[in-house]
């Protein structure tokens, strides 16, 4: 048994009671789509909630707030917008500027994005994953109290072979995979005719795989990405869309699972006398 | 209908987001056949070496010399696949360290601990599982 009077082990940001990644292997299966509607319907649970968006070469969040590069002299970080408390590498860097840096440098950004803005208390920070296994991941795995990860796929095989990895490298660094998420699951036809132009399937497919549970799909909607490039996540823009609900649903879910889990215990720091 | 009528033509909600209806799994799939890991209660140096007490009530000691031999750093592991140099000159802190002993052990995220020796090398990150498999088993107390 650990000594009785030992103190508790030192976090880093003690204000985040969970901090929770949206992660994929793989590009473009909407990962920030998820997280910010994630993060929005968080917010309107009455949730504390802040947003990183570790993406550090293709930063999305900005568009997806309406918002670009932010003077700090003016607007401090994190930027208030909505409600939640965001930062991004898109704040700093110009939308049509390319960011060519190695992973040494990848990893020292998402550390200083991740700990330096003052988040203050916050219920959930989300963050943002960038697509891969690498330096992100890496750095946020090993420097943050991270509570568990959500998983984003498509139902299509290709994409289920990257989300693999993924989970197989949070399994690696022993984050708790929270769920997978099946996102352009099927496009619905005037007529109610469901097509599954992705294929159908892969994300219940990958949680039975692994074991974890399957939150859901989210269908395809020219409306979300709509929402999305105009700076409004339609979680706020159309609440009561269909998608809207079922990213609340999602969010209560999220609330619920976390209420009964204790907030991330950090390893024991080591008695070297 | 319009594009925007289309897709404002939406049918019952989606698939429902599911209640977490377990526990957030931690580690154990069939993607991973290991079982189930386990976790450290306590680690601290006793005599030579590492001792730590773990969650499923084992306990194991590994020596200093142990974990510095085996120091899973890509530079160590580069070393240890090539012949060894008898021409190697140490450096003054290699020859000054003595016996490997650690300076500083912090933990790496929720899955390993980094531990920086007195010879000056301090890039090695030894998993939970590395630890558990480096270790003796001792008897229970």
């Amino acid at each position: 048994m650990p000594p009785p009077n030992a103190a508790p082990p030192k976090t880093p940001l003690p204000g985040v009671k969970h901090l929770i990644a949206i992660a994929s292997g793989k590009g473009g299966v909407g990962k920030s789509t998820v997280a910010a509607n994630l993060a929005l319907a968080l917010h309107m649970y009455g949730q504390r909630v802040g947003l990183m968006d570790a993406d550090i070469y293709g930063p999305s969040v900005p568009m997806m707030f309406g918002l670009g590069m932010i003077d700090q002299t003016k607007t401090p970080f994190p930027v208030e917008k909505f409600g939640l408390k965001l930062m991004s590498m898109g704040f700093v860097v110009s939308a049509d500027q390319a960011v060519i840096w190695r992973g040494p440098k990848v990893a020292q950004a998402v550390g200083a994005m991740l700990f330096q803005p003052p988040w203050g208390e916050l219920d959930f920070l989300i963050v943002d994953l960038p697509p891969g296994t690498g330096d992100a991941q890496l750095t946020l795995s090993q420097s943050a109290p991270l509570t568990g990860a959500i998983i984003v796929t498509q139902p299509a095989e290709v994409s289920l072979i990257d989300a693999r990895k993924g989970v197989k490298m949070f399994e690696e660094v022993r984050v708790p995979i929270l769920g997978i998420i099946e996102n352009m699951s099927y496009l619905v036809l005037p007529d109610g005719t469901r097509l599954h132009p992705l294929g159908q399937g892969g994300g219940a497919k990958l949680a039975a795989e692994i074991g974890v549970p399957f939150l859901g799909e989210i269908p395809i909607d020219a409306q979300v990405s709509q929402c999305g490039d105009a700076g409004e996540p339609i979680v706020r823009k159309f609440p009561d869309h269909p998608i809207s609900k079922s990213y609340l649903m999602l969010a209560q879910t999220v609330v619920n699972e976390m209420l009964q889990q204790p907030t991330n215990a950090a390893l024991p720091d080591v008695d070297l006398g | 209908m319009s594009t925007v009528d289309f897709f404002f033509a939406m049918p019952d909600p989606p698939i429902p987001f599911r209640k977490l209806s377990e526990p957030a799994r931690q580690y154990n799939s069939p993607m991973n056949p290991s079982p189930t890991p386990t976790a450290p209660l306590s680690l601290k140096r006793e005599g030579d070496g590492l001792l730590i007490e773990w969650a499923d009530g084992a306990r194991t000691h590994t020596t200093w010399r142990t974990l510095r031999t085996v120091c899973p750093c890509a530079t160590c592991d580069d070393e240890r696949k090539k012949p060894a140099n008898p021409f190697r000159v140490l450096s003054d802190r290699e020859v000054a360290a003595g016996a490997p002993a650690p300076v500083r052990m912090k933990a790496v995220g929720a899955y390993a601990y980094q531990i920086e020796w007195n010879d000056g090398h301090s890039t090695g990150i030894y998993t939970l599982d590395a630890l558990r498999r480096l270790g003796t088993v001792l008897p229970l107390a």
